[in-house]
């Protein structure tokens, strides 16, 4: 009887270096929904009685207990961090990201770092805690989510270690000039 | 250049992949004939001033955009979601 | 020479360095130029066709002379590599030495080298331009030399957002930073220089009762405290693009480690352009000795540095520069020898002292006398730095009072002028300029002004001297007046004829000291006013900028991501070298000790025909299509039928360019009324993702479906040969699926794990692909390879999949290569009678003639004879020219089967010549082969194999 073990998609541990910190994160389950036509109404109602929150519009991130609904892309949202209720399948195509999108959490002087690896508007005006946005990480396709305490970018697993690598050495480039 | 997406806000343009002209949203039936689907796949006006074209905002939404651009001043003057209509 | 008591090098610190290996001290805060003046040091270059002895002309980054390697970078400029401790800078252009430069020898060619000789002189006889003149005047030539080692230099690229850029912290930058900052906007402050303060480090003024220089250092210190602004020193902005986007190139302090540069794009949607203004020469004969430099300069090197380029000191402007310079270098205790001020008719008409000036001639009242001098302080007068207004195409503009070109109103949407920029010479105007600037580009409350001197600028327009003798303008490319003189006698009469003609502005300082005096003399050389005769275009980068720095990040492993397979590390630790697909590292073969790549690979093939092989297969795209209309949506994109697929089914799908060629192939997978799983060519996943939404998005936006991409989430894995039921059924929860028909799709379980089994066939034997979520994938593999290699099995790679694929004639984007049909690939036949992507186009009558080059298979004649990927075909008898190309050969391999090279290709008429023998050409690669045409299926043609 075959027993499949998991694997880290990364081996690497936390790293300290420019005033900032990078670790990588368990995210739990990770569901994308993409709302059927003129269903997101319906939907939203769904996982506000399932999950405790709504729909996430563009930008927006909504939290319930260890679950957050987090916007991703053109009408498209991601359950994050609690499994999926089935009955969300009535109003939207459910997919299972859980293995391929890969959770990066940076602390500190993250707008230092991040600013080597994204054209984003990092400022807290353009983008306050408690909202996402999708852009680039050195050149990687990324969602950036923005907390009290720095941010979480969530990268395709096959660039994982491409994007701490990069993190990484923007890091170093930042403590380096002191 | 930036690109004002409706969505995601001004973003610099390497986020986007170019398609081409809006002319790409008026595909012509299967029996609209040669100089239709010619017209459709290769003629393109070419002006000096405002012309509009299709973008997708790859590495942000994932939305197809319609923009209105001028060609010389690369100044963006609309952005639109593709799939609200032409 | 060091004035005493002048300066603000910190004369505490002092730095020992080398020029050209000569032992030389310095302070620190002393640039190289800086140090090398106060060391005596006059003769810093050679010029770059002449090999005149050339000495520093300006004091900041628009220095056209003194360009000098260090550390193997060419090309810096003296004025602004800053002093370090062991700096060894060395002398460019000179051979043997500085001092004696045998190069000289081309001065005394100078009447066959002027502007455009190589037009004229130096043709023949014969090939000898290319032969002899040529590599000499290339060898000849030059400034400075490029190592030939890989750059390694650290470098970054990064990003920043403002409200406001204010570029240059002069007195007009720091007053708009000021207004900006205090109003609580975000600022960010970008100067090119090491420290605050532009022309207040250079002259003698106060500002508030103070030194100019203590006062911008004490502003420059509340700005950077301030959280909202931020104070970037070292930081040149280099380009003005759309958008509101700045281009800026951040250089880091000497010694420190981290990157050396970073380069900024910065947005902001409003920016004070306070860049200053550049001074500029006169030109008279011989204007380019050693110790002729711009006034302005001397009294940066006096005052900033306290050095003076000799103890005997002359003076010639025609501006208030010139009693200004004399005061200054009067107070300074140095012997003024000489004030000519040409609004007075006193001209300097000439000079001596080859290698270092000994004395100027000068002309006043009629009469000339020589003086002696060891340096001429020379002002023509200042030009606002316009560039950066300009670089969006708009053109400056011409004001007769300032004798000087102004910045255009609104050239760069958003860009506001202030200071010496706008035309603003008084430190008091520059002030309130900047305070102005700020008001008008913000809408924000003006601060209250501090006070200065409010002198008026009063300036006689002299560009040249006329003389005889030589007279330099553009002193990087040694063009000189009679140069520009004699474009428009040639009738190179445009600016930017003249300019391309002679080179004049042309070189890295991009004209900075001489395109204004050019163009005044080609102004009076064709009877038109400067405005009309109007300015050649300014570009982007204002400073050179290392290609490095705008390409940071973009060396070697770093170029691109590098996307990596779940079982990646279980590949590497077998050994297996990759090759790139895309972004995707996969593994070509897995070499057994001792084995090259065609042992492996043919061993792994016959293993795969003979046993059984893993394969990692995850990399293709997968993308997940729901939805009450998935199927149609699918009909449309899909040439062939796909809404007819039955759930638990797979099937093969080709897809088209709207212009009827092939986009990409694949499998669609029916895994439940509502759900489709289509794949994708690796390298294809996003495009063929893009153009799904742009289908869905722009032309079927009232279709109820969804697509998600999944290609990350499944580790997915090939399992191929006789013996793949074995391996399976070890490996799955209640072993194989049964029945579970040839394209059959559906659940499984490994371990507890939900998966998913497909049975599809890329190498033509018995064969499956089972998923499972990527954090398993490691798992798997190990389970699968280990149930492989107790069945004689074993993992495969890509080499061995290349050639089990050919010898079954299943296509790749070898053949599917952006130039060919359905028709073309022999599957005409699946493009069914619906409207979809590509159909219309497709049946346009040249593409499905049967004379284009349609898809064969290709064997060699002889057993050993080599085939290449790329080879043409030609009829046999027919010579091989490009006319008589008839067709090529996109894939080979070696087949163990045919026990000969195979491949697939496209031959005009090909299914119709089966049996022939036709020749196939590669002059790359010198093979030249009888190959023999076959069907495009070298085994198992029934497909028996992986039916059963």
């Amino acid at each position: 009887m075959v027993e499949l073990t998991a694997t880290l998609p990364l081996d690497d541990g936390p790293l300290e270096a420019g005033g900032a910190r990078l670790r990588l994160v368990e995210s739990g389950p990770i569901t994308a929904l993409a709302p059927y036509k003129g269903a997101e109404a319906r939907l939203s109602a769904a996982l506000q009685v399932a999950h405790g929150m709504g729909f996430a519009g563009p930008g927006q991130v909504g939290q319930a207990g260890p679950g957050r609904c987090i916007w991703a892309g053109l009408r498209m949202a991601w359950l994050v961090g609690v499994r999926a209720d089935e009955g969300l399948a009535a109003h939207a195509a459910l997919s299972d990201l859980s293995d391929g999108w890969v959770c990066l959490r940076l602390e500190g002087a993250a707008e230092e770092v991040l600013a080597r690896l994204t054209p984003l508007d990092l400022r807290r005006g353009a983008f306050p805690e408690g909202r996402s946005a999708r852009s680039e990480l050195a050149q990687m396709p990324a969602l950036f989510v923005r907390d009290a305490a720095g941010f979480e970018m969530f990268v395709m697993r096959s660039m994982a270690r491409s994007a701490w690598g990069e993190i990484a050495l923007a890091m170093q480039g930042v403590a380096a000039r002191g | 250049m930036r690109i004002d997406c409706p969505l995601c806000g001004a973003r610099d343009r390497r986020e986007f992949h170019y398609l081409g002209a809006a002319v790409y949203l008026d595909r012509p039936g299967p029996a609209a004939g040669p100089e239709a689907w010619d017209a459709y796949l290769h003629q393109r006006e070419n002006p000096a001033g405002r012309g509009r074209e299709l973008w997708c905002h790859e590495a942000g939404c994932g939305a197809w955009l319609a923009v209105e651009r001028d060609m010389t001043s690369h100044a963006v003057v609309s952005v639109r979601l593709a799939e609200a209509g032409a | 020479m060091r004035v005493a008591g002048y300066g603000r090098v910190d004369r505490g610190a002092a730095l020992s360095f080398r020029f050209d290996g000569r032992p030389l001290r310095g302070f620190a805060g002393d640039t190289l130029a800086s140090a090398l003046l106060a060391n005596g040091v006059r003769l810093v270059g050679r010029s770059f066709k002449c090999h005149r002895p050339r000495g520093l002309l300006a004091a900041g980054s628009e220095e056209p002379n003194g360009l000098v390697s260090v550390a193997g970078v060419p090309n810096l400029r003296a004025t602004m590599v800053e002093l370090a401790e062991g700096l060894e800078a060395q002398a460019q252009n000179a051979w043997p030495a500085l001092g004696l430069d045998l190069m000289a020898v081309n001065d005394l060619f100078a009447p066959f080298l002027g502007a455009g000789f190589y037009y004229k002189a130096f043709m023949g006889p014969g090939r000898t331009w290319e032969r002899v003149y040529e590599p000499l005047i290339r060898r000849a030539a030059g400034l400075g030399r490029l190592g030939r080692a890989p750059d390694e230099t650290w470098r970054e690229t990064a990003y920043a957002h403002c409200d406001l850029l204010v570029i240059g912290a002069g007195p007009a930058g720091l007053m708009a930073a000021l207004t900006a900052g205090r109003a609580g906007r975000d600022v960010i402050l970008a100067e090119e220089d090491a420290a605050a303060g532009g022309r207040l480090l250079a002259e003698d003024e106060e500002v508030d009762g103070r030194p100019g220089a203590d006062w911008a250092l004490a502003v420059a210190r509340d700005l950077a405290a301030m959280p909202n602004v931020r104070v970037m020193m070292r930081t040149a902005v280099t380009g003005a693009y759309d958008g509101g986007t700045y281009a800026a190139l951040e250089r880091a302090a000497p010694g420190h480690a981290g990157p050396r540069e970073t380069f900024w794009r910065i947005v902001a949607p409003r920016a004070v352009l306070a860049a200053g203004a550049l001074e500029r020469p006169i030109a008279f004969a011989d204007n380019d000795r050693p110790g002729i430099m711009l006034a302005g300069a001397a009294r940066a090197y006096l005052h900033r540095w306290g050095a003076v380029a000799g103890p005997r000191v002359a003076v010639f402007a025609n501006n208030g520069g010139a009693a200004r310079t004399a005061r200054d270098m009067a107070r300074a205790g140095v012997e003024v020898t000489g004030v000519f001020d040409a609004r007075e008719g006193a001209h300097v008409v000439g000079s001596r002292g080859r290698q270092g000036l000994r004395a100027v001639t000068v002309e006043a009242g009629g009469r000339r006398h020589a003086v002696p001098a060891d340096c001429l302080a020379v002002s023509g007068g200042w030009s606002p730095n316009v560039h950066l207004a300009c670089h969006l195409g708009a053109r400056p503009v011409w004001d007769d009072r300032l004798a000087a070109f102004l910045p255009p109103q609104d050239g760069v949407p958003g860009m506001v002028p202030a200071g010496a920029a706008a035309g603003v010479f008084s430190t008091a105007g520059c002030l309130a300029s900047g305070v102005d600037a700020a008001v008008a580009a913000l809408g924000v409350d003006a601060l209250e002004l501090p006070r200065a001197e409010d002198g008026a600028y009063e300036i006689a327009p002299l560009w040249h001297v006329p003389g005889k003798r030589r007279a330099w303008l553009d002193f990087q490319n040694d063009v000189t007046v009679k140069d520009v003189q004699g474009a428009a006698a040639e009738n190179y009469r445009s600016v930017e004829h003249m300019k391309r003609y002679t080179t004049q502005g042309m070189a890295p300082d991009q004209g900075k000291s001489s395109n204004l005096l050019a163009l005044a003399v080609l102004a009076e050389a064709t009877g038109r006013s400067i405005p009309e005769t109007g300015t050649t275009t300014f570009r982007p980068p204002y400073v050179p900028v290392p290609v490095g720095a705008m390409g940071a990040g973009g060396r070697g492993r770093r170029f691109a991501p590098e996307r990596l397979s779940p079982a990646n590390d279980a590949i590497a630790g077998r050994g297996a070298p990759t090759v790139e697909a895309g972004l995707w590292h996969r593994p070509s073969y897995f070499p057994a000790p001792g084995e090259g790549w065609e042992a492996a690979c043919a061993r792994e093939a016959a293993m795969v025909r003979n046993a059984v092989g893993v394969a990692d297969v995850s990399t293709l795209g997968k993308i997940d299509v729901q939805g009450p209309v998935a199927g149609a949506f699918l009909d449309f994109v899909y040439a062939n039928g796909i809404s007819t697929l039955k759930a638990g089914r797979a099937r093969y799908g080709i897809m088209l360019r709207e212009d009827g060629h092939v986009m990409d192939d694949g499998t669609v997978a029916r895994l439940g009324d509502d759900h489709f799983l289509l794949t994708t060519t690796t390298a294809a996943a996003g495009p063929v993702m893009r153009h799904l939404e742009f289908v869905h998005q722009c032309l079927r936006p009232e279709m109820d479906l969804r697509m998600v991409s999944v290609s990350d989430q499944w580790a997915q894995f090939a399992v191929a040969g006789p013996r793949a039921r074995a391996v399976l059924g070890a490996v799955l929860e209640g072993g194989l699926p049964d029945p579970f028909p040839f394209m059959a799709c559906g659940a499984v379980s490994v371990g507890g794990v939900a998966g998913r089994l497909f049975r599809i066939s890329f190498s033509g034997e018995l064969g499956y692909e089972i998923a499972v979520p990527a954090r398993y994938g490691t798992a798997l593999y190990a389970a699968l390879l280990a149930a492989a290699e107790a069945e004689g099995g074993g993992p495969y790679g890509m080499e061995a999949m290349n050639v089990l694929r050919i010898e079954k004639g299943f296509l790749t984007h070898a053949e599917i290569d952006g130039r060919v049909t359905a028709h073309d690939l022999g599957l005409g036949r699946m493009v069914a009678e619906k409207d979809c992507i590509g159909r219309v186009a497709a049946g346009r009558p040249a593409l499905t003639d049967p004379a284009r080059p349609r898809l064969v298979g290709v064997r060699t004649v002889a057993a050993g004879d080599e085939m290449t990927a790329g080879a043409l075909l030609f009829a046999k008898g027919n010579r091989p020219t490009a006319p008589n190309i008839a067709g090529h050969v996109s894939s080979v391999g070696w087949s163990t089967v045919s026990g000969r090279m195979i491949g697939l290709g496209f031959l005009k008429h090909g299914p119709e010549r089966l049996g022939e023998v036709v020749r196939l050409v590669d002059r790359l690669r010198g093979v030249w082969t009888d190959v023999e045409i076959t069907a495009p299926c070298f085994y198992d043609t029934e497909g028996g194999r992986m039916r059963g």
